[in-house]
């Protein structure tokens, strides 16, 4: 039976229990009995029957696949670097005395600005005609490069997978840069909860730079590591403001009519905005579901791996 | 090794400000001993033993090792081992990690290491695993070896740090507050395990403490350091009975001494109108310093109590009362006295040469 005092801490939870209940666990729950619907129709909620068609559909459409491996490029090709660059700057920070707190703040910026105006920004930068980064190109003599054009990769594959290099290669710079301000704000205060006198004894000891990082500071630091690679992980999995930013909402360049740059979410919120077609938002559900359970999977996977590399204290 | 300080002083600036923390510090520390450096939280006596480390490095004056300058010696060539205050063990690292880590990691060491393993013709490890063996024997961890160290208590972890220190063979060990993180009761032993352990190593030994009976305990020497500044340097027992000021007179002793205004006329010692000993001191006023321990009850006694109130501090106890004049005095108790009644009379005797006599500026003029 509940005594007394835990009927207190019962009613306490309630108001956020119930928010809880109808903002998160109701559409959950719903969404995963939506994508089983076949050929639902939103506005009279009215369905064919319960098949796995949602999800078959899915995993046939080339869109989807797009979606698929932009999410994975940025989630282990963007964050990784990220990450690096993020813990070589923050043990840079680190060991500066001058001029720190406004190092901190600079890369500190990204975090407050806004992702879509950072976003247009970097489009700008990337502009084929009048771009900081083609003007930078050619201070070297090089010719200006069609960042983000699609132009006649309609009709020829290899010009559309040049296109599409090229735009991932404006996605992994953006993606690390707009990253990098939150990961090094974690790693540096990782980094400065480990005690000074570590470092003293390694010092005594005559351990070398290189060994006091491999064997004392990346250890002592995995805690932070390992928290800053799931939320990043998670985070780049619902990655979708930075490609409408940068690729506007055809999620590619001029020109290209296949939503080369789309990912998961933004497959998600296109299919929710024809909701008036018939599957339209059963597939959306069944893709969110499909997302979901990515995102667990890679979690547990990791949670599982952690303790081979992770020291707490 | 032999250590020498001379003139040495080291300033620390923040925002602008500058502070003494160590001021034209002068002493020797002879090979082989156990020395102590004792003083009140801020006076410098860590700084110092950073200094030797190499650590901090000197804003003036020079650091000896065996008549060798190291002032500007980087601290992994100094050959020193250092102890720290929370032994700053690697909390992800087992206790034979820790141990062997110096050994394996340091880039002078581990190159020393491979070539004695290739000239004794075995396996750099086995080397590393003799010599972690050898010295966890010496400290009495060899049971914890694959233990965590978050898996041991406090005196353990305190044996494990010294253990990595000594594993470098190192020609000084430094302890910085070895035991001020320990109970009360692993505090004497593992301080009588210090003693022991640096007996069996012969290791110059200097060691860092606010605890002055600590320092009385097991040193061979002690520095008493105030304000960045050296008070007095010598053997425990001597700085003890013959300070040279006031506030060497007050940090050392179990039981606070009892300082008190007195005056000196004719070479009579007066306290109030009571005669308690003669001096060569000229006449004047001056503060006295007398232990409790020497305060010894006697019929024929000069100094006469009211007492006043007892403390009991385990088996001994200290009496307090008060002179003709007004001032407090506590002594303590002789087990043979009979119990004491408060309020009544009493008369004490000092021991001879116990009387220490102060001037204005708390410096010792003459002791009787």
């Amino acid at each position: 039976m509940l005594k007394k005092r835990d009927y207190k801490a019962y009613i306490y939870l309630l108001p956020a229990f119930f928010l809880m209940a109808v903002f998160i666990m109701y559409p959950v729950i719903s969404t995963f009995i939506t994508s089983f619907k076949e050929g639902y129709r939103f506005l009279t909620d009215s369905f064919v029957r319960f098949s796995f068609e949602n999800y078959t559909g899915i995993l046939e459409d080339e869109t989807f696949h797009r979606a698929l491996i932009n999410t994975t490029f940025i989630a282990f090709i963007c964050v990784p670097f990220s990450m690096l660059t993020a813990l070589i700057v923050a043990l840079l920070l680190n060991s500066i005395k001058k001029l720190k707190g406004l190092f901190m703040t600079l890369f500190y910026l990204p975090q407050v600005t806004n992702i879509i105006a950072a976003g247009m920004v970097f489009a700008l930068i990337f502009n084929n005609n009048f771009g900081l980064m083609n003007l930078f190109l050619g201070l070297f003599g090089v010719d200006p490069v069609q960042w983000i054009s699609g132009v006649g990769i309609a009709a020829s594959g290899e010009l559309y997978n040049q296109s599409y290099m090229r735009c991932l290669f404006v996605l992994f710079v953006y993606s690390t840069w707009s990253g990098l301000s939150l990961k090094v704000v974690l790693f540096l205060g990782g980094l400065q909860n480990i005690r000074k006198d570590y470092y003293q004894v390694a010092r005594l000891d005559g351990t070398s730079r290189w060994k006091t990082l491999k064997r004392i500071t990346l250890p002592l630091l995995s805690p932070t590591t390992f928290y800053v690679f799931i939320t990043a992980v998670i985070t780049a999995f619902k990655a979708y403001s930075s490609v409408v930013a940068l690729f506007t909402s055809t999620y590619g360049p001029a020109g290209d009519n296949t939503k080369m740059m789309i990912t998961i979410v933004g497959y998600i919120i296109d299919s929710l905005g024809s909701y008036l077609t018939a599957g339209a938002v059963s597939t959306a559900s069944a893709a969110a579901v499909i997302l979901m359970t990515i995102i667990m999977i890679l979690t547990a996977l990791q949670f599982k791996v952690s303790k081979r590399w992770v020291h707490y204290k | 090794m032999q250590v020498v300080f001379e003139n040495v002083t080291k300033e620390f600036s923040s925002r602008g400000k500058t502070v003494k923390a160590v001021n034209g510090l002068s002493l020797s520390i002879k090979s082989g001993t156990l020395f102590g450096f004792l003083g009140p939280s801020g006076c410098g006596k860590s700084t110092s033993l950073f200094m030797i480390s190499g650590i901090h490095d000197l804003t003036s004056g020079h650091i000896l090792f065996d008549n060798k300058d190291v002032s500007n010696l980087a601290p992994e060539k100094r050959g020193v081992g250092m102890v720290f205050q929370n032994y700053a063990l690697y909390p992800h690292l087992s206790v034979r990690e820790n141990i062997e880590f110096p050994l394996v990691n340091s880039t002078i060491l581990s190159k020393q290491l491979k070539r004695q393993a290739k000239e004794l013709q075995i396996k750099f490890m086995d080397l590393v695993d003799s010599k972690v063996k050898e010295v966890a024997k010496v400290v009495e961890i060899t049971e914890y070896l694959y233990r965590k160290p978050s898996e041991l208590s406090g005196g353990q972890q305190q044996r494990v740090a010294i253990a990595r220190a000594l594993v470098k063979e190192p020609s000084i060990l430094l302890l910085d507050e070895p035991l001020s993180n320990l109970d009360a009761r692993l505090r004497v032993q593992t301080r009588d395990e210090i003693r022991r352990i640096q007996r069996e190593t012969g290791i110059t030994t200097v060691f860092v403490t606010h605890d002055q009976e600590e320092a009385l305990n097991i040193c061979d020497e002690i520095a008493i350091l105030d304000n960045g500044t050296l008070q007095q340097v010598g053997q425990p027992q001597q700085v003890y009975d013959r300070p040279c000021n006031i506030f060497v007179a007050k940090f050392l002793g179990s039981f606070p001494i009892n300082i008190l205004n007195s005056s000196v006329k004719d070479g009579n010692v007066c306290i109030g109108t009571m005669k308690v000993g003669r001096t060569t001191a000229p006449d004047g006023g001056y503060r006295i310093g007398i232990r409790p321990e020497n305060l010894l009850p006697d019929d024929d006694g000069n100094l006469r109590l009211t007492l006043t109130s007892g403390l009991r501090h385990g088996g001994i106890e200290t009496v307090e009362g008060t002179t003709s004049d007004g001032q407090r005095v506590r002594f303590v108790k002789n087990p043979s006295m009979y119990d004491i009644r408060f309020g009544a009379s009493i008369s004490l005797r000092c021991k001879k040469d116990s009387l220490i006599l102060f001037n204005d500026n708390g410096e010792t003029m003459d002791q009787c």
